[in-house]
């Protein structure tokens, strides 16, 4: 069963796509900030993270960059889910680190097929 | 000369008149003679003499013109002969006419009597015939017999009495009449012997009728005389003819004697006229000469010395005067004559001047002074350099405010060089710090080239445009202007535009994040109600999402646009199949369309092929217009229609969306393409949208490089034309892509 990390700090989004990917038979993990998302991505061995970009703290950008410079989990695929939906934000997203990206709100089909295609 | 036109000449045409009439009388002289009655001969005669009279009479007028006397007498002569000669000629044509006469009568009278004789010869004859047939041969029929060759002979004699009567009528000579004159007189002779044996009773008779023949024929005033006097009247015709022929042509020789003599006086006259015509040329040359050269030696000595010196004198100051010195002295006014009174004017004609000078002087100084405060009080900088790039004259603002640490050069004389390089060394110019060099000679080709304004910052952070114009005579005029107001209300407002872009952007960040829990939340909810098989959750949840996917579009749009308006939306091209592009974009308008019961068609498209351009704006226009045709459209007809047409050299894609629903005014249509227009403000509320939608397409088709346009009518449907230009792919990979 793929073990998905989930970083968002906003509950109610949380609670909805986390219950929706549960459903579809998902372990599902959230992290409410970067740091803290950075940590589980060490410790809790997910196969995929959802990384919102606009986190406080340590927001999405730099915890990917982050990611990405420990030998540790650097592999580990990365969807950027972003509510900016200027043109060049996919762009920011991709520069960082982030394998794939996708808008808020979430059209849930396709965001299972990207989910199923990094993982694949 | 006078003589010659006035007198000889017109006697020259006289005698040529005159000769003309001589030859007509000769001519006419023939005529005369052919005339053989006495009328004829009258008449003729009459317009012999008249034509002998006017001849006459113009030798008379000549006389009176003719003074050469000798030619006058040869003329005189030659007319009076021709004159005798004709009438001479007449007298002898009347002549013969009584003698043709009479010989015609005494013809007649002869062959009268030789009829008569002939008669008495034939009844003689005959009683001599009876005598002989009628007795026995005797005497008497020998008398009888010798009686009748007597008769015979006479008869035979009468014979050649006739014959000769008939000669001596044609006869042409005097000889031949002598020899008929003998002939006649033995014939007679013969006659009169063969009487003898004749009956004496009628010898008598017979004897006086041959004694008159022989008279009528022989002697004088006989047919044989009168004959021959016809003869010499016929000669003397022919004679008098030739005589008028030699009296013509010694009046034409005299006549042509007179003319010549005419012609030869008009050359001598004309001789003459020439010497007397040069005689005078040399006469009046000389007169003129000497008249010129009392004129020069009366100027020479009389007024060279008395008023030429003063013309000289007037004449000096005149042109001193239009050379502009008005303080040039004049001449003394002196006496009052002519020349005075110039000198008087040309002294009235100065003062004028000098008048009118000052006052323009005084003009030009206070325009000069109304220019220069005008100029100076500006709120502009004003420099005018002259042609060779040196300053002539600035204003204040120029000097204090614009460059205040350039005030010792600002001066008359510094070129404009040495001020724009002063200005890059002391660093008044931001753009010049540290590459003086490089913005002089920058600055110089602006300045040597004058086109549009261009913009500096000064040291002190104001902005000025500089203005600056070539002038007519080569120099050149900068205006200065600050602008640092304007520059700074420039940047307030991109900035302002660029804070609106981002407020819109975080706006539309921190509206998606709830929304994407509401939208989730709901999806989740519906799959809840479905899978526990709760229908009357259905309807309220499909609201909820309906109205929170309608609050997403909504937000979208205002992102997309507020994107146009930042400049911040880029076209991502790529190679489409247009024809499937629309297709999909139909099948999502389809169910919008059914909802009005419309019928959404799609007419051939194929011919367009791939295209290059960016999917997803084309797509949003697309999708726009279609719902649109759908949401003011029931129970209607949509056609969608695409073809490739070429328009200036240039490849076009021109989408048509026709719909057949409530149309719009011209006044409705104008305001169409505004944002946040909708054109009946409780459309939006009947049929959802923003308003935004048409506003989009307008700016996306812009951007792509077209047009939308639209023709519409209230009640009928409207048609909406898109026209995007069709661009290759172009070599270079990913253009926009960064």
């Amino acid at each position: 069963m793929p073990k998905i990390l989930y970083i968002e700090d906003n509950e109610d989004n949380v609670y909805m796509l986390t219950e929706r990917l549960r459903r579809r038979g998902f372990e599902v993990i959230v992290a409410h900030e970067g740091m803290e998302g950075l940590a589980m991505a060490r410790n809790e061995s997910p196969d995929l993270l959802i990384m919102d970009l606009g986190l406080p703290g340590l927001d999405g950008w730099e915890a990917t960059r982050r990611l990405r410079a420990d030998p540790e989990i650097r592999h580990l695929p990365v969807l950027a889910l972003s509510a900016h939906a200027m043109p060049d934000e996919r762009d920011r997203a991709i520069g960082a680190g982030c394998d794939d990206f996708d808008t808020k709100p979430v059209n849930f089909n396709r965001l299972l097929q990207k989910i199923a295609a990094l993982l694949s | 000369m006078e003589h010659i036109t006035g007198q000889r000449v017109p006697a020259a045409l006289a005698a040529l008149e005159l000769s003309r009439q001589a030859d007509r009388l000769v001519i006419a002289a023939p005529g005369l003679l052919a005339v053989d009655t006495v009328e004829a001969h009258f008449d003729r005669s009459n317009e012999i003499t008249a034509e002998v009279e006017r001849l006459l009479s113009m030798l008379e007028a000549l006389r009176a013109q003719v003074h050469d006397p000798a030619a006058l007498d040869d003329l005189r002569t030659g007319v009076d002969w021709l004159s005798l000669t004709v009438i001479n000629l007449a007298t002898l044509v009347g002549t013969r006419i009584t003698i043709t006469e009479r010989i015609d009568e005494l013809k007649a009278e002869i062959r009268q009597q030789l009829s008569e004789v002939s008669e008495q010869l034939d009844a003689e004859m005959g009683a001599v015939r009876r005598r002989f047939t009628g007795g026995k041969p005797s005497t008497r029929a020998l008398q009888a017999l010798e009686t009748s060759g007597a008769l015979e002979r006479l008869r035979l004699r009468l014979g050649s009495l006739v014959d000769l009567l008939g000669i001596t009528v044609s006869a042409k000579q005097e000889s031949d009449l002598s020899a008929l004159r003998a002939r006649t007189e033995a014939i007679v002779e013969q006659v009169v012997h063969d009487l003898q044996i004749l009956d004496p009773a009628w010898r008598i008779t017979v004897a006086d009728a041959a004694s008159k023949m022989r008279r009528e024929l022989a002697e004088e005033s006989g047919l044989i005389d009168l004959r021959q006097r016809e003869l010499a009247v016929a000669a003397d015709g022919a004679r008098l003819l030739q005589e008028s022929g030699s009296a013509s042509r010694r009046v034409t020789a005299a006549v042509d004697q007179l003319v010549q003599d005419a012609n030869r006086g008009i050359r001598d006259s004309s001789v003459r006229a020439q010497d007397v015509q040069r005689t005078s040329t040399w006469l009046l040359g000389t007169a003129v000469g000497l008249g010129v050269l009392c004129s020069v030696l009366i100027v020479w000595l009389y007024v060279g010395r008395s008023i030429v010196g003063r013309l000289t004198q007037l004449s000096d100051s005149m042109l001193a005067l239009a050379a502009g010195d008005l303080t040039a002295p004049l001449p003394a006014a002196g006496p009052g004559d002519e020349i005075g009174r110039m000198a008087e004017a040309l002294r009235v004609f100065r003062d004028t001047a000098l008048e009118m000078e000052e006052a323009n002087l005084r003009e030009i100084e206070e325009a000069r002074r109304r220019l220069t405060h005008a100029i100076e009080t500006s709120n502009e900088g004003f420099a005018l350099f002259d042609r060779d790039d040196r300053l002539v004259l600035c204003n204040r603002k120029f000097r204090e405010s614009l460059y205040p640490g350039l005030l010792d050069l600002v001066e008359s004389g510094t070129t404009f060089e040495d001020i724009a390089r002063a200005s890059a060394e002391r660093g008044l110019v931001i753009d010049s710090q540290e590459r003086e060099e490089e913005w002089v000679r920058e600055r110089m080709e602006l300045h040597r080239n004058p086109g549009q304004p261009h913009l500096q910052q000064g040291r002190d952070g104001r902005w000025i445009r500089v203005s600056e114009r070539r002038t007519d005579d080569g120099g050149t005029v900068a205006v200065y202007t600050d602008i640092t107001e304007l520059k700074q209300r420039e940047e307030e407002a991109a900035t302002a535009t660029e804070a609106k872009s981002q407020f819109l952007a975080n706006m539309s960040h921190e509206l998606r994040t709830p929304l994407n829990a509401v939208i989730g939340i709901t999806e989740l909810l519906e799959e809840d109600a479905q899978r526990q098989d709760l229908p009357e959750f259905a309807e309220p949840l499909m609201r909820i999402h309906r109205a929170g996917n309608h609050l997403l579009h909504l937000i979208n749009e205002i992102l997309d646009l507020s994107k146009i308006e930042a400049g911040r939306l880029e076209m991502r091209p790529e190679q489409i199949d247009f024809e499937a592009l629309l297709s999909e974009s139909i099948a999502t308008a389809r169910p919008l369309a059914e909802q009005n019961a419309n019928c959404l068609e799609l007419r051939d498209c194929s011919r367009i092929g791939n295209i290059w351009a960016d999917p997803t704006r084309l797509r949003q226009i697309t999708l726009n217009l279609l719902s649109n045709a759908c949401k003011f459209t029931e129970r209607g007809l949509i056609t969608v229609c695409a073809q490739r047409e070429e328009l200036n050299g240039q490849d076009w894609l021109e989408l048509r969306v026709q719909d057949t629903g409530i149309g719009m005014t011209p006044e409705e249509v104008t305001r169409l393409f505004n944002d946040f227009t909708q054109v009946d403000s409780s459309a939006s509320r009947r049929h959802g949208g923003t308003g935004l939608g048409l506003a989009i397409c307008r700016r996306l088709c812009e951007l792509l490089g077209g047009s939308i346009e639209v023709d519409s009518e209230p009640g009928v449907g409207s048609t909406f034309t898109v026209r995007l230009p069709l661009v290759g792919r172009p070599s270079a990979v990913g253009v926009g892509a960064n």
